[in-house]
C-alpha cells in the first residue's frame, strides 16, 4: 500500500510533467486530486504545498493557487514565507472580490514596518477581506499625522493603525524606577502618542484607529521586587497604559493591549537579532497575532460581525450522543472529560450576556433534547438562553434559512458550531454566508478556537447588547405559546397583559421623540417630531399625547405606543399614532383607542377625525381606523380621512388587557 | 535561498548578488540571514551579515563557522 505521503509526491511529479508536456487535462486532475488535503490542517508538507500552488499557478487557476499558497502561509508562519506568499497573493488577483471595494488601511509604524505589513495583508486575504494597505514608519509618522494634506490623509484610510514601540517611545525605560526625568519623559512620550492619535481623529474622523498600548518588558532592574517597587517597570507603564486606553476612549478610538497580543503570541515578543538586522523588533509569533487582532475591527467595519451563534448538542454542548446514552450517560460537568464541555459553556454563557445569540440546531429526538437541557444538573445553559430551536431530523442549512427568518437576521451574521465535519461541509457548500467554524477533534480546544474568530469581535458593548437575549428570548416564547391555543382570544388571555395609559408627562417625551421619528411600519402619517418640538406638547389641550406602556408575562415592553391628539374643539382629531413593531399583533392599539375615544365623549366631543398617509412600509397600521367602526370621509392617492361619530359609535377596549389609566 | 529570493536555484550562480539579483533587496538580505542560520544551525555575527555580498562569499562564511553540508 502507498503511504499519503508518496501519493502527494506522485501526483505532484505526475501534474508538473503534464504540464511540460502541455497535456493539461492530467495535470488539472492530479492537482484537484491534492485538493482535499489543502483544506486539512497538516494535510500536506508545506513544500508539497508550494509546489501544488505553483502547478495551479501555471495551470492558471488562479482561485486554486491563491488557496494553496494561503495554506503555506496556515503551515508556516515565518516572515520569510509570509513575505514570499504576500508576493505571490499579489500577483494572482481574487477573482471573488475583485469588484468589491477595498477596505484602506494605513499603518504607521516608529518601527520597520514592512514585516507587520506583510502579515497584515496574508491575514487579510486568508479571512477574505479585500484591503488595501499604505505604510508610514519612523520620523514621517508625525509629519504625516500632523498635515492635513499629506499622503495619509489623501489615502482616505479606513483604518489607522498608530504602533510605536516601547524602546521607541521611551529609549531609557529601564531607568524608570531610578530617575525621575526618565518617569517624566515617560509621561512626555504617551502624550506624544495621544497627541498623534487625536491630530488622525481630527483630521480623519471617518476612519477607525487603533492604537498599540506600549510594550511591558519581560523583565526589570528590579526582578523579583519590581510589582511591589514604588516604580516599577511594569506597574509604572501599567498604569500609563491604563491612562493612555482612557484617553484613546474618549477619542473614539480604539486602545490595541499589546500586552494581550504578548499573552496570545505565546512565545517572545522580541526578536533582538531580526531587530539589529531589520529594524523590526518584533518576533514571527507577535507579528503573526497582531496583525490578526486587527482583523476584528476589519470584520466590524465590513459589517461581517457574528451576532447568532448556531450550536450542535451531541458532542457540541455535550460529550456522547443522548439518544443513545441518555441524561445520565451524557459528558457534562466538572470532572474530566465532562469539564470540557462545561468549559465551552461557560465561553457560551459569557458571550450570550455580550449580546451574542444563541441557537439550537441540532438531529435530535425534539422531547428528549429539551428535557435534557431542562434537567441536567450540570447543564449550564438551559432553555431560556436560546433564541431558536431547530431539533429534528430536518436538513441543517434548511433550519438556518429558517432561522434568519424567524429572528429577522442576515445569515452573514450566523456562525454554525458543530462538531461533525459532514455538517460543516454541507453547510459550506450550501451556504457560504454563514460562518462555518473548523472545530479541531478535541472539544477543550472548542473555546478558544471559537473566540480566536475574528468575525466575534466587538469594538463596544451597549446596554442593548447585554438586554438582547432576553428581548428575543421573550419574543420567541410568545410566538410558542401562540401555537398552543386554538383562538387569538385564548392566546392573549394566555399573555396576562397589562397596559398603561396615560397623559405624556416631561419625562416621556424623549422616548415619544424616539417613537414619532424612528417607528416605519406602525405609523399612521409619518409626521416626524423631535424632542424639542415634542416637549413643547407638553400641557397643550390641542397636542395632547397619549402614551401605553405594555407588560405580559414574559417581558416589561415599555412606552410602546402614543397618540398625538387635537382635542381643542368638539371634533378630535388624531394628528398621528405610532407603535412599535415589538407589538404589533397584540391588539394594544385598540385599548388606547378606547381610552381616547373615552376621554372625549367625558370632554363633550362629538366626533373624532383621524387621517392615514400611505407610506412605503406602513402597511400594518392602514385598516385602523376601518377595523374599529370609523366612517370613510375621503380617499386620495395619498391617504384617508375618517370619522367616528360618538353618538352613535363607540371603541370597546379588548377584555384580555388590563389597564391602568393614569391621568396627568 | 530561491525562495527568499523568489528565483529558481538554477539561476543562482557564485558570483550571484544584490546587483543583479533584483529581488535581492536590504529585507530580503536580513531574510537570507534568518533562513541560513536556521537551516544549517549557525549564528552569523551581525558585522558578518555585510560581507554576505554574494552567493560565494556565503558559502565562505558558512564554512568559516563550521556549518556542515
Amino acid at each position: 500500500m502507498k503511504t499519503a505521503t508518496n501519493d502527494t509526491l506522485e501526483l505532484l511529479a505526475s501534474a508538473e510533467r503534464a504540464i511540460e508536456q502541455s497535456d493539461l487535462k492530467t495535470a488539472t486532475d492530479a492537482a484537484q486530486t491534492l485538493e482535499t488535503k489543502v483544506v486539512r490542517p497538516n494535510g500536506m508538507a508545506i513544500d508539497d504545498l508550494r509546489r501544488l500552488a505553483q502547478v495551479w499557478e501555471r495551470l492558471g487557476r488562479i482561485r486554486e493557487a491563491r488557496r494553496a499558497w494561503l495554506a503555506v502561509a496556515r503551515v508556516d508562519r515565518r516572515y520569510a514565507t509570509i513575505r514570499s506568499v504576500e508576493r505571490r497573493l499579489e500577483s494572482l488577483v481574487d477573482p471573488d472580490t475583485s469588484d468589491l471595494r477595498s477596505i484602506r488601511i494605513c499603518l504607521l509604524t516608529s518601527f520597520t514596518v514592512a514585516p507587520l505589513r506583510s502579515f497584515l495583508a496574508v491575514a487579510c486575504a486568508a479571512a477574505g477581506l479585500k484591503v488595501e494597505i499604505a505604510t508610514f514608519e519612523f520620523r514621517a509618522i508625525e509629519r504625516v499625522a500632523r498635515d492635513s494634506s499629506s499622503a495619509l490623509y489623501a489615502f482616505s484610510p479606513d483604518l489607522v493603525v498608530l504602533a510605536v514601540d516601547l524602546d521607541d517611545a521611551i529609549p531609557d525605560w529601564i531607568l524608570i524606577p531610578f530617575d525621575e526625568n526618565v518617569r517624566d519623559h515617560a509621561h512626555a512620550a504617551t502624550n506624544g502618542i495621544l497627541d498623534l492619535a487625536t491630530s488622525i481623529v481630527h483630521n480623519r474622523p471617518e476612519a477607525l484607529l487603533a492604537v498599540h498600548t506600549l510594550r511591558l518588558p519581560r523583565t526589570s532592574p528590579l526582578g523579583s521586587f519590581d510589582i511591589t517597587a514604588e516604580h516599577g517597570v511594569r506597574p509604572f507603564l501599567q498604569q500609563l497604559n491604563a491612562s493612555l486606553a482612557v484617553s484613546l476612549k474618549s477619542l473614539s478610538a480604539l486602545p490595541v493591549d499589546f500586552d494581550a497580543l504578548v499573552a496570545s503570541s505565546g512565545g517572545d515578543a522580541i526578536d533582538v537579532k531580526f531587530r539589529l538586522l531589520s529594524g523590526c523588533p518584533y518576533s514571527d509569533a507577535l507579528l503573526h497575532v497582531a496583525a490578526r487582532r486587527l482583523l476584528g475591527p476589519l470584520m466590524v467595519r465590513a459589517g461581517r460581525a457574528a451576532k447568532v451563534l448556531v450550536l450542535d448538542l451531541d458532542n457540541t454542548l455535550w460529550g456522547g450522543v443522548l439518544g443513545e446514552l441518555g441524561i445520565e450517560g451524557i459528558e457534562l460537568g466538572p470532572a474530566a472529560p465532562g469539564s470540557a464541555f462545561l468549559g465551552f459553556q461557560r465561553v457560551l454563557d459569557a458571550l450570550s450576556r455580550r449580546g451574542m445569540l444563541l441557537a439550537i440546531c441540532s438531529k435530535n429526538d425534539e422531547a428528549d433534547a429539551r428535557s435534557c437541557l431542562r434537567k441536567h444538573p450540570h447543564m449550564l445553559l438551559r432553555e431560556d438562553r436560546f433564541a431558536a430551536f431547530r431539533i429534528g431530523w430536518q436538513d441543517k442549512p434548511q433550519s438556518l434559512r429558517e432561522m434568519a427568518q424567524e429572528l429577522s437576521l442576515g445569515l452573514s451574521s450566523f456562525v454554525f458550531v458543530d462538531d461533525n465535519p459532514v455538517e460543516r461541509a454541507r453547510m459550506r457548500a450550501e451556504l457560504p454566508e454563514v460562518l462555518t467554524v473548523e472545530l479541531p477533534p478535541e472539544p477543550a480546544l472548542y473555546a478558544q478556537i471559537l473566540l480566536d474568530q475574528p468575525e466575534l469581535d466587538i469594538l463596544e458593548l451597549t446596554k442593548e447588547d447585554r438586554d438582547r437575549t432576553r428581548t428575543y428570548v421573550a419574543r420567541r416564547q410568545v410566538q410558542d405559546l401562540r401555537k398552543k391555543f386554538e383562538t387569538p382570544e385564548e392566546f392573549f388571555e394566555s399573555l396576562s397583559l397589562f397596559a398603561t395609559i396615560a397623559t405624556m408627562k416631561a419625562g416621556a417625551v424623549a422616548r415619544v421623540a424616539q417613537l414619532l421619528q424612528k417607528t416605519n411600519q406602525w405609523n399612521l402619517t409619518m409626521s416626524r417630531h423631535d424632542v424639542p418640538e415634542v416637549r413643547t406638547w407638553v400641557g397643550d389641550p390641542s397636542r395632547q399625547v397619549y402614551t401605553l406602556t405594555l407588560e405580559d408575562r414574559f417581558a416589561d415592553h415599555g412606552l410602546v405606543a402614543a397618540a398625538v391628539v387635537d382635542g381643542a374643539s368638539d371634533e378630535w382629531n388624531v394628528l398621528n399614532m405610532v407603535m412599535s413593531c415589538r407589538v404589533i399583533g397584540l391588539n394594544a392599539e385598540t385599548s388606547l383607542l378606547a381610552t381616547l375615544v373615552d376621554d372625549a365623549r367625558a370632554a363633550g366631543a362629538r366626533t373624532i377625525k383621524g387621517s392615514l398617509l400611505y407610506a412605503p412600509r406602513n402597511e400594518p397600521a392602514r385598516d385602523f381606523f376601518q377595523r374599529h367602526g370609523f366612517a370613510l370621509v375621503e380617499k386620495s392617492a395619498t391617504g384617508e380621512l375618517w370619522r367616528l361619530d360618538l353618538s352613535e359609535r363607540t371603541v370597546t377596549a379588548p377584555s384580555y388587557v388590563r389597564i391602568s389609566r393614569v391621568e396627568s | 535561498m530561491s525562495s527568499v529570493l523568489d528565483i529558481s536555484e538554477s539561476n543562482i550562480k557564485d558570483v550571484s548578488s544584490p546587483d543583479d539579483i533584483p529581488t535581492w533587496d536590504s529585507m530580503a538580505h536580513v531574510l537570507l540571514v534568518v533562513e541560513i542560520e536556521r537551516e544549517f544551525r549557525v549564528s552569523i555575527p551581525v558585522e558578518q551579515t555585510l560581507e554576505m555580498v554574494n552567493f560565494r562569499s556565503i558559502v565562505s562564511i558558512l564554512e568559516e563557522l563550521g556549518a556542515e553540508d
